[in-house]
């Protein structure tokens, strides 16, 4: 048998996953696919529903996943008239294939909604939006906010509404990296004991399922934007940030405003009007809690 | 001597943003953020000003010095010129 052609496997399952708008199957070997589905947390009602029209009307992408002999996997990502990509993920299959399903929701909802590089929470029916690039925090911030009682919007993708500028929840587990298991383990005890997943040549990664209670009841209007930057050894302040130079933040961190022209500009100019804005240096997660937790309301 | 007369390009966008303003154009896909002097100068950029016109007009706006403030605008129309927000300039001739 050649070495790239598939191998069939004795038990083959199929998961369907939803992320808004899109909706997706996976199908491949079981195995695979039941850790798949320990990956993804289960998403709040309202937000599936959303996405049953589209898949109705055009279909759902499918990410059909195949084993080799060697062990290495291949996913074919099909749907809306084909083969969209085809993915060797070696043998860091799920979080590889995860981010891969995650990477096509931002295309596809890229089209409709303004999509920014941040983590979101809410607390009293505001939003509070935390643009920033790897590295930045704001992904173990979102976990430890969550933590605390705020909602969970998204510890890596915002997804606002150009019409009614609210933010909606991108349902994927919280994914951190080592350094962010020893600050986030009273909260999240399972980081401590749980095997790493690798991706991207080996870098290894812990997820957070949260809870499907966890997550935004609704779409909310946004209250602040905080741009979060860890800073080892730093005193933890919030300071008030221009909005000129938070608009050239979400620009840098936005994944589909250029997409969206001149309307996706106008759109976050829109959205500052109305918020207030910080920058957010952080040396100690537990001071960065407490300061977001007595942030004044908008 | 040619004077040139700038224009703001009709194919960018403005939006207001506090007391600054962002500007926008298809052409490169990129915003730009004007601080609020800057952003005083480009709502005279109707074509029928010359630089030193500009120029006047702020420095009496801003109880600023003509020479120092002649150099900013020309600065600043450098940069809007080279990133293509101004309109191709008609001469006064």
């Amino acid at each position: 048998m050649p070495a790239d052609r598939p191998v069939s496997s004795r038990s083959t399952a199929s998961l369907d996953l939803a992320i808004l708008e899109l909706q997706a199957r996976v199908i491949g070997p079981a195995d695979i696919v039941a850790g798949l589905r320990e990956l993804f947390p289960v998403p709040p009602a309202w937000t599936v529903e959303r996405g049953v029209a589209i898949a109705e009307e055009e279909g759902v992408p499918v990410f059909a996943v195949t084993r080799r002999p060697d062990g290495s996997t291949q996913v074919q990502v099909e749907g809306h008239g084909g083969t969209r990509a085809t993915i060797e993920v070696g043998m860091e299959l799920l979080a590889t294939l995860e981010w891969a399903i995650a990477s096509v929701a931002v295309e596809v909802l890229g089209e409709g909604y303004l999509l920014l590089h941040a983590g979101v929470v809410a607390r009293d029916g505001r939003a509070i939006i935390m643009p920033g690039g790897s590295g930045s925090g704001k992904s173990t911030l979102t976990a430890a906010l969550a933590a605390a009682g705020f909602l969970l919007g998204s510890d890596e993708v915002a997804v606002l509404d150009p019409v009614t500028l609210e933010v909606l929840p991108f349902v994927r587990s919280i994914c951190v990296k080592d350094g962010s298991r020893g600050p986030l383990a009273p909260a999240y005890p399972a980081l401590l004991t749980d095997a790493p997943h690798h991706r991207f040549g080996g870098e290894e990664v812990w997820y957070i399922r949260p809870p499907s209670d966890a997550w935004l009841p609704a779409p909310v209007p946004v209250g602040a934007v905080v741009v979060p930057r860890y800073v080892v050894g730093a005193a933890t302040r919030l300071e008030p940030l221009a909005r000129s130079a938070t608009l050239q933040v979400l620009l840098q961190q936005s994944f589909s405003v250029p997409k969206h022209g001149a309307f996706g500009i106008g759109t976050l100019t829109d959205l500052l009007q109305d918020v207030a804005c910080y920058r957010l240096t952080f040396g100690s997660l537990d001071d960065a809690v407490q300061l977001l937790t007595n942030l004044p309301p908008a | 001597m040619i004077t040139p007369l700038p224009a703001a390009a009709t194919t960018v966008s403005s939006y207001p943003l506090d007391d600054e303003l962002v500007l926008y154009t298809q052409t490169d896909g990129q915003a730009y953020i004007l601080n609020h002097t800057a952003a005083r100068v480009w709502h005279l950029l109707d074509g029928t000003r010359t630089e030193t016109a500009l120029a006047e007009e702020i420095a009496t706006t801003y109880g600023e010095s003509y020479d120092d403030v002649l150099g900013d605008v020309r600065e600043l129309l450098g940069h809007l010129r080279a990133v293509g927000l101004l309109a191709a300039e008609p001469d006064a001739g």
